[in-house]
């Protein structure tokens, strides 16, 4: 399981992770990433032939509970925090143009 | 309940006139410019209930959420977020009485061992400032540490809170996945973190857990009626307990030598109390930094995709939505942060899914069975918290050197285990933590027995882990 990483395949991931590297942290990371992954091939002595992902340490199935809309008490401070807001509206720039 | 140690010990510390809280606010205003383990200070948000906590100041880690104080998580990305809400475990300490002062410095989203990473700088650890406080819970291990606060709350994915008080010399506890509520922790790995006390003493810890652990319905993963499971007094006794060391641990080449006196030596005190320690074997333990850092970055990419700068946070506009939101993703997170958010991006790939993600689960299974096998034949696992002391600030710059720090508190975290760290003997003048590891949900247990190796530890003072000269006045 040895990947090429190359810049090509971080130029991938920042789209996917919709993160726009500057060019000098981009040749950075690519070398750390590959480093890293380098390193995480120790586990391809482990034979997990037959094993079951364990996803969390809670091995009952987890209960939930009923989705009731519920009054936020303190709507204000969170339209504080809006970086634009247009009359109590949230603004975003525009969609249009983006692939 | 018995008499609290916590208030017991702080009647000791306050030799001053005083009332608690501004005995500890002068302290913070003294000693936090050279510690910087505060990244801020502030009246707290409600008045001081009754309760079994009353009139006792706490600090917590700034990813821990409460009304009307900054949540900057040690990012640029949330440096001006005033939380609307408070996280349960904040709500829980208010009600019995605690007041929360300020929130402590931390490595940026949790991800890192030194608080470096943190947009505020480095906490310093205050045996010697020249060195790290450790990471990610630094700035509330070391002011814990430094006694500009009688307990803090950290957060523990990999070994946040262990590690950083294992490195200033006081007791870190991260107790079982479920136990308490992660409702208002900043969500960084959610299979993995949980929320715990940073203190002096292990029965300052049990008090806050009594206070923190319970069923929450805001936390699906929270376990039902649990809550008694810290109503017994600790029974700190080492005589007949099984301890297992992992001839793993030891044979670590990465494990710094002066460490390992310090852990035998303790390992000889728990003898002579008439504890019994065995060397065995948990092949999975020297996969576990592998594992933890193909998990972690996977959970992490999908917690930390909110952060796009339209709601609230930092955010650099642009000409379009898409450009806008990589461009203040790129501003506003970190370079360790960003690591592992494309990290993670790149083992959820369906290409490379089976190979790492997938992979790394099925060794956490191993890892698990391994360890629920040992716990059939021990009572505790035990090694060294950290393989090293406390590095100095800007030695280290590999990323990997860091990650493979946690090499000995990791395995808790993905099998949901209950952890403490405790102070043990120093080496070269710097604290050295001996770590204790119980099977799932018998945090007492591994409390009971945290107090009684405290108790023999040549590192505490009066049963309290003491505060350096420096700041004791």
């Amino acid at each position: 399981m040895k990947p090429d990483i190359n810049e090509d395949l971080i130029r991938k991931l920042e789209r996917l992770a919709m993160i726009s590297l500057a060019e000098d942290e981009r040749e950075k990371l690519t070398a750390d990433i590959r480093r890293i992954l380098d390193f995480m091939q120790s586990l391809d002595e482990v034979d997990v032939e037959g094993i079951e992902e364990m996803v969390s340490p809670v091995s009952r199935p987890m209960e939930t509970r009923e989705e009731i809309p519920e009054h936020f008490f303190d709507t204000e401070s969170i339209i504080k925090m809006f970086p634009d807001i247009s009359k109590r509206y949230l603004r975003l720039p525009p969609i249009k143009g983006d692939e | 309940m018995d008499k609290s140690v916590l208030k017991k010990s702080l009647e000791e510390l306050t030799r001053s006139e005083l009332p608690l809280e501004s005995f500890y606010r002068e302290r913070i205003s003294r000693f936090n410019g050279e510690i910087n383990a505060f990244t801020e200070v502030r009246e707290a948000n409600t008045d001081c209930h009754e309760g079994p906590l009353k009139g006792i100041p706490f600090a917590a880690k700034d990813n821990i959420h409460s009304r009307g104080f900054r949540t900057s998580c040690g990012s640029r990305m949330l440096k001006k977020y005033y939380s609307p809400y408070s996280a349960t475990v904040i709500d829980r300490l208010g009600r019995a009485g605690a007041c929360l002062i300020g929130k402590t410095n931390m490595d940026e989203f949790a991800m890192g061992s030194s608080t470096e990473n943190s947009c505020y700088g480095a906490s310093r650890n205050p045996w010697d400032t020249r060195r790290i406080s450790g990471g990610s819970s630094g700035g509330s291990a070391a002011a814990v540490s430094a006694g500009l606060i009688p307990f803090a709350l950290g957060s523990d994915t990999g070994g946040s809170i262990r590690q950083p008080a294992a490195l200033c010399g006081i007791v870190g506890f991260k107790p079982s996945y479920g136990l308490v509520s992660r409702y208002g922790l900043t969500a960084f790995a959610s299979s993995l973190d949980q929320i715990g006390p940073l203190s002096r003493s292990v029965k300052d810890a049990l008090d806050v857990m009594r206070v923190i652990a319970g069923r929450d319905p805001k936390d699906a993963t929270t376990v039902g009626a649990e809550r008694e499971l810290f109503d017994h007094n600790l029974e700190p006794d080492l005589s007949g307990k099984k301890l297992a060391v992992p001839k793993e641990v030891l044979e670590y080449e990465g494990l710094d030598g002066r460490v390992y006196g310090s852990f035998m030596d303790m390992i000889e005190r728990i003898r002579q109390e008439g504890g019994i320690v065995d060397e065995v074997s948990v092949p999975s333990i020297k996969h576990v930094v592998a594992v933890y850092y193909l998990i972690a970055p996977a959970e992490a990419s999908s917690n930390l995709a909110r952060y796009e700068g339209t709601r609230y946070g930092f955010s650099e506009l642009s000409s379009s939505y898409l450009r806008s939101v990589g461009i203040t993703r790129d501003m506003g997170l970190g370079e360790e942060v960003k690591r592992r958010i494309l990290l993670g991006t790149f083992t959820l790939s369906s290409a490379y899914y089976d190979a790492y993600y997938s992979k790394a689960l099925k060794v956490r299974r191993i890892l698990d069975s391994e360890l629920s096998a040992l716990f059939g034949d021990y009572d505790f696992l035990v090694n060294p918290t950290c393989p090293v002391i406390a590095p100095k600030v800007g030695e280290i710059t590999d990323p990997l050197v860091f990650y493979l720090m946690d090499i000995y508190t990791i395995a808790a975290n993905l099998s949901g285990l209950p952890s403490i760290s405790i102070p043990a003997q120093p080496a070269d003048n710097m604290p050295v933590g001996f770590q204790i590891t119980g099977p799932r949900m018998k945090d007492m247990d591994v409390l009971s027995t945290g107090a009684a190796v405290e108790a023999i530890s040549p590192f505490l003072k009066d049963g309290i882990a003491p505060i350096p000269e420096r700041w004791d006045e």
